[in-house]
C-alpha cells in the first residue's frame, strides 16, 4: 500500500508528508493501546472518542481563563484518567457490560466538554501549547517521542510487570482468573483508567494541531482504535493482546487516510473505501487468528 | 500415615443454592500424608465441597478446621494462603500465556518490588517441572499444549505454591496413561511428605491405586466413609447410585410400534465414533453415561446443530439428506436442551411466546402472528401440564425451573413432534415436578411419540426407560433391555471397571 501511494502521488513520499502522517497517526496509536488493553481483558472502551474531546477542550478552558498551558493540559489528562477510573468501578463493581458503560460515558464526556465549550470551540492562543504537536525534538516531530515513549511504557507494562498476565488471564476467562486469586476488579479498573489517560494524551496532541479545544473532535476514533486494535491481531473476544500489532494497524488506517486524500478523492469516497478496507482488514485478521470466519472454539 | 490431627476438618457441612440443597450436614475430614477419595454421580455435591474449600462459595452452614482451628475461606487467595491447592477439572490455566507465566500468575517474583523477574520466572518453571519429570518448555504458551499436558501444569501450579492440601478434581480424565501413571507417582511423593490428598475421581480403579480412605456422597449427603482395603468396587457403585425407585417412576406399558428414528454410524472426530441406535414409536430409550461420554454431542449432531464426520439420520425409515434444526423440526423431531435458560427458551418472552415458538409456521400459514390464537393454545397445554403460572402472558424467566422445563416440553407437544429427544430434563428440579414430568413423558409415549431420555442420573434413566444405551467415552458400550437389568450392570458399562480397563490396555 505504501509502494502505491508513493509511486503514484507525488508528494506522498517526502519527509514532509511522512512527519504529518506521524503527527496524525499518533493521536490513533495512543488510543489503540489503551483500547489494546482493554479489548485484551474482554472489555471494550467506546467513551474514548468523548475523551480526546475532553481533554482538549477542558485544557483550552483553563488556558482561556489564564491557566498556565501545562497545569491545563495535566487537568485535561487527568479528567480523562477519572472517567477512566469511572468506567472501570462501574463495570467491575456494578457488574454491567463494559459496551452500556463506555456507550453511556461517550455522551456523558461529551456534554460535559459542550458544557465547557458552550456547544462551540474555544482557541488556544498558547504558542508552547502548539509547538507539542509542530515542534521537533532529535529531527524527529515531538508526537513522534510521545508515541514511542508510550509504546515503550505500555510494553513495559504488559511485558514486565503483572498487569500484562493478570488481564490476558482476566479476558480469557474471569471465573477461572478469580479462581486463581487474581484480583480481577482491581486489574479491570486499571485497564479503563489506562485507556482513558490515553485518549486524553492523544486529545491534548490533537488540541495542539489544530490549535482549538472541540468537543467533537474525536468522534469516531474508538472505532477506528477498535479495527486497528483487531487488525493487530487481537481477537475481540479477548485473553490475548498484540500491542505492536495495534499501532501497526492505526499506522496503516492514518497512511490510508492520507494517501486516499493527497489522491484528491472526495471525501465521501475516503470514507467509503477505508471502510471497505477496515471490514477487509479486520475478516482477514479474523481467519488468520483463528483459522475461520465462525472460529473454531 | 501419622494421624491423631486431622489437617482439615469439614463438619456438618451444608450448601443451599435456591431450590437445590448441593450439601446437606457433610462431614468430611483429611489427615497429613493420606490420600481420601471422594466419589459420588454426577450431582452428588463433590465439585459444590471443593468449591467450599477454594473459596469460590460460600458455605450455608457448618465449620471448617485447618490444623485444629477454625478458618474461613472466602475467596481464592485465602484458600491459597492456607497451603489449599486445587487442580480443577477444566484447566484453568490462561491459554495466551506461557507456561511460566501461568505457573507464577499471582505469586510472581519481582526485582525492585514491582518488575517482573522474567528469567527467574522461567528458570524455577524449568526446575519445577524438571523435579516433577515434566518435559514441558517453560516458554511455550499453553495454548499449543494437549489438554493432558495442560493438567499437568495446572498440577505444577498448584504445587509451586507449596501447599499442604491437595485438591485434584478428576485430573485423569484428559490424562493418558503414562500422565497419569506419572501423576500417581508425583501424588505418592507428596503423601511421603505428608501433604494431604483429597481425590476425586470416575474411574473407580484408580481408587485402589492411589486411595486410602473413601466417601461416597449422593443427592448432597454423605454415605459412608470406608477403608479402600476393605471395600469392593460393586459395593461402591451400589452406594452410589442406590436408593429405593420403585415408586418414583409410575412406568406404565406401552404399544411399542414401528421404527420412528434412527441414526447410523455417526462420527465426528474427538467427540463419538460409530454411533448406532434407534427408537421406536411409543418407545422410551435412555442415553446413559458420565457427563461429556458423547451422550448430548452425538444428538446435537444427529440435529443437524453440529456437523457430522460421517453417519447418516433416519425419520420412519427414510435417510435425510443435509441435516439441519429447520429441517429436523419440520420432520417432527424435537429437542429440549440440556440448558433449558440458554437454548431451550427465550427467557425475557412470555409463556405463550414460547409455547408456540417451535410450530410458527404450522399455526399462522399467513404469516400473522395472532396474539388471541396464542394464548388459547398456550392456555390449552398450561391446563393439560399443569403448568404454575398465573397467566399465559407471564415471562419465563420469573418461572421456577421444574415449571420451565414443562415450558419446553410444551412446546414441542404444540409443535407435535413425533420424536423427542430430551436432555437432562428433570436437572435442579425438585422430586415432586420430576415425577409429574416423568408422567407426561409417559403419557407421550402412549400417545406413540418416541422418546430419547439423556440423563446421568441412573434411577431415572432405568425408572421410565423401555432400553438403555450406555455412552462410554464417545462410544457406546453397552446395550440393555430394561427387564431385570441392574445399576451395578449399566454402571459398569459407564464407569471403567478394572477389569474393562485391564482389557483396553491390552489391546493398546
Amino acid at each position: 500500500m505504501l509502494g502505491i501511494f508513493i509511486a503514484i502521488v507525488p508528494y506522498f513520499g517526502t519527509i514532509d508528508n511522512a512527519f504529518n502522517i506521524i503527527r496524525q497517526g499518533a493521536v490513533l496509536i495512543i488510543v489503540a493501546l489503551g483500547m489494546m488493553m482493554v479489548i485484551s481483558s474482554a472489555g471494550i472502551d467506546l467513551s474514548v472518542g468523548s475523551l480526546i474531546g475532553l481533554s482538549g477542550t477542558l485544557t483550552a478552558f483553563l488556558i482561556d481563563k489564564g491557566m498556565i498551558w501545562y497545569f491545563a493540559l495535566l487537568l485535561g489528562i487527568m479528567a480523562c484518567s477519572l472517567i477512566g477510573l469511572i468506567n472501570g468501578l462501574v463495570i467491575s463493581k456494578g457488574r454491567i457490560f463494559p459496551f452500556v458503560v463506555t456507550f453511556g460515558m461517550l455522551f456523558i464526556a461529551q456534554s460535559i466538554s459542550l458544557g465547557f465549550s458552550q456547544g462551540g470551540s474555544i482557541h488556544i492562543d498558547s504558542i508552547p501549547f502548539s509547538i507539542i504537536n509542530y515542534g521537533y525534538f532529535l529531527f524527529f516531530p515531538i508526537p513522534f517521542w510521545i508515541t514511542l515513549g508510550l509504546v515503550i511504557l505500555i510494553a513495559f507494562l504488559m511485558m514486565r510487570t503483572v498487569i500484562g498476565c493478570n488481564v490476558f488471564a482476566i479476558g480469557s476467562d474471569a471465573t477461572s482468573a478469580l479462581w486463581m486469586g487474581i484480583k480481577v476488579d482491581l486489574y479491570k479498573i486499571i485497564v479503563y483508567i489506562i485507556s482513558g489517560t490515553l485518549a486524553g494524551i492523544a486529545g491534548i496532541i490533537l488540541a495542539s494541531r489544530v490549535r482549538t479545544g472541540n468537543a467533537l473532535i474525536g468522534q469516531y476514533n474508538q472505532f477506528f482504535a477498535i479495527a486497528a486494535v483487531v487488525i493487530g491481531g487481537t481477537p475481540i473476544t479477548g485473553g490475548r493482546g498484540n500491542f505492536i500489532g495495534a499501532a501497526i494497524g492505526a499506522l496503516v488506517i492514518t497512511v490510508l487516510q492520507n494517501g486516499l486524500t493527497l489522491l484528491g478523492l472526495s471525501s465521501e469516497l475516503i470514507t467509503t473505501i477505508v471502510g471497505i478496507t477496515l471490514m477487509s482488514g479486520v475478516i482477514l485478521a479474523q481467519l488468520v487468528s483463528q483459522g475461520g470466519l465462525r472460529g473454531n472454539n | 500415615m501419622n494421624t491423631n490431627v486431622p489437617l482439615l476438618e469439614m463438619k456438618s457441612i451444608s450448601k443451599a443454592f435456591p431450590g437445590v440443597q448441593a450439601l446437606d450436614q457433610v462431614d468430611f475430614d483429611l489427615y497429613p500424608g493420606e490420600a481420601h477419595v471422594m466419589v459420588g454421580e454426577n450431582g452428588a455435591g463433590k465439585s459444590t465441597l471443593v468449591k467450599i474449600l477454594s473459596g469460590v462459595v460460600p458455605l450455608t452452614n457448618g465449620t471448617i478446621l485447618f490444623d485444629g482451628t477454625s478458618v474461613n475461606i472466602n475467596n481464592p487467595s485465602q484458600a491459597q494462603k492456607l497451603g489449599i491447592g486445587i487442580v480443577y477439572q477444566e484447566t484453568s490455566l490462561s491459554p495466551y500465556l506461557t507456561v511460566a507465566q501461568n505457573i507464577f500468575l499471582c505469586h510472581e517474583p519481582f526485582r525492585m518490588g514491582f518488575i517482573l523477574d522474567v528469567d527467574k520466572e522461567v528458570n524455577d518453571t524449568r526446575e519445577l517441572l524438571k523435579s516433577l519429570l515434566l518435559d514441558i518448555d517453560p516458554n511455550e504458551l499453553v495454548a499449543n499444549l494437549s489438554l493432558g499436558k495442560q493438567q499437568l501444569v495446572a498440577f505444577a501450579r498448584v504445587l509451586s505454591f507449596n501447599p499442604r492440601v491437595v485438591i485434584l478434581d478428576e485430573p485423569t480424565s484428559s490424562l493418558s496413561a503414562k500422565d497419569t501413571e506419572l501423576m500417581f507417582s508425583l501424588l505418592k511423593e507428596l503423601k511421603n511428605q505428608n501433604v494431604g490428598i483429597i481425590y476425586i475421581s470416575h474411574r473407580l480403579e484408580e481408587l485402589w491405586q492411589i486411595g486410602d480412605r473413601i466417601s461416597v456422597l449422593r443427592d448432597g449427603k454423605k454415605i459412608d466413609t470406608l477403608d479402600v482395603k476393605k471395600i469392593e468396587q460393586r459395593e461402591i457403585i451400589r452406594m452410589m447410585v442406590g436408593r429405593d425407585i420403585s415408586e418414583m417412576y409410575p412406568k406404565e406399558k406401552t404399544r411399542i410400534g414401528e421404527e420412528a428414528f434412527r441414526i447410523e454410524d455417526v462420527s465426528r472426530k474427538g467427540i463419538c465414533k460409530n454411533i448406532n441406535f434407534h427408537v421406536n414409536k411409543g418407545e422410551v430409550i435412555g442415553l446413559f453415561g458420565l457427563v461429556g461420554s458423547g451422550r448430548t454431542e452425538t444428538m446435537r449432531l444427529a440435529f443437524g446443530l453440529d456437523q457430522m464426520d460421517t453417519g447418516a439420520v433416519f425419520i420412519d425409515g427414510n435417510k435425510l439428506k443435509h441435516l439441519s434444526p429447520s429441517k429436523l423440526v419440520r420432520k417432527g423431531v424435537g429437542f429440549s436442551p440440556e440448558d433449558r435458560k440458554k437454548e431451550g427458551l427465550c427467557l425475557i418472552l412470555s409463556l405463550k411466546e414460547n409455547i408456540v415458538r417451535a410450530s410458527l409456521d404450522k399455526l399462522f400459514t399467513s404469516g400473522l402472528v395472532s396474539s388471541k390464537k396464542e394464548k388459547r393454545i398456550a392456555d390449552k397445554y398450561i391446563k393439560d401440564l399443569d403448568i404454575a403460572s398465573p397467566s399465559s402472558d407471564r415471562l419465563v424467566i420469573y418461572l421456577s425451573g421444574g415449571t420451565q422445563q414443562k415450558v419446553v416440553l410444551a412446546q414441542w407437544l404444540c409443535a407435535e413432534s413425533s420424536v423427542l429427544i430430551l436432555d437432562e430434563p428433570t436437572r435442579g428440579i425438585d422430586v415432586g415436578t420430576k415425577v409429574e414430568i416423568y408422567r407426561i413423558i409417559n403419557n407421550l409415549a402412549k400417545s406413540g411419540v418416541a422418546i430419547i431420555l439423556i440423563s446421568s442420573e441412573l434411577p431415572e434413566i432405568m425408572g421410565i426407560s423401555d432400553r438403555i444405551y450406555v455412552f462410554r467415552m464417545g462410544q457406546i458400550s453397552g446395550e440393555f433391555i430394561n427387564d431385570g437389568v441392574t445399576a451395578e450392570d449399566i454402571a459398569a458399562a459407564a464407569f471403567k471397571t478394572r477389569e474393562g480397563n485391564n482389557a483396553k490396555e491390552k489391546i493398546q
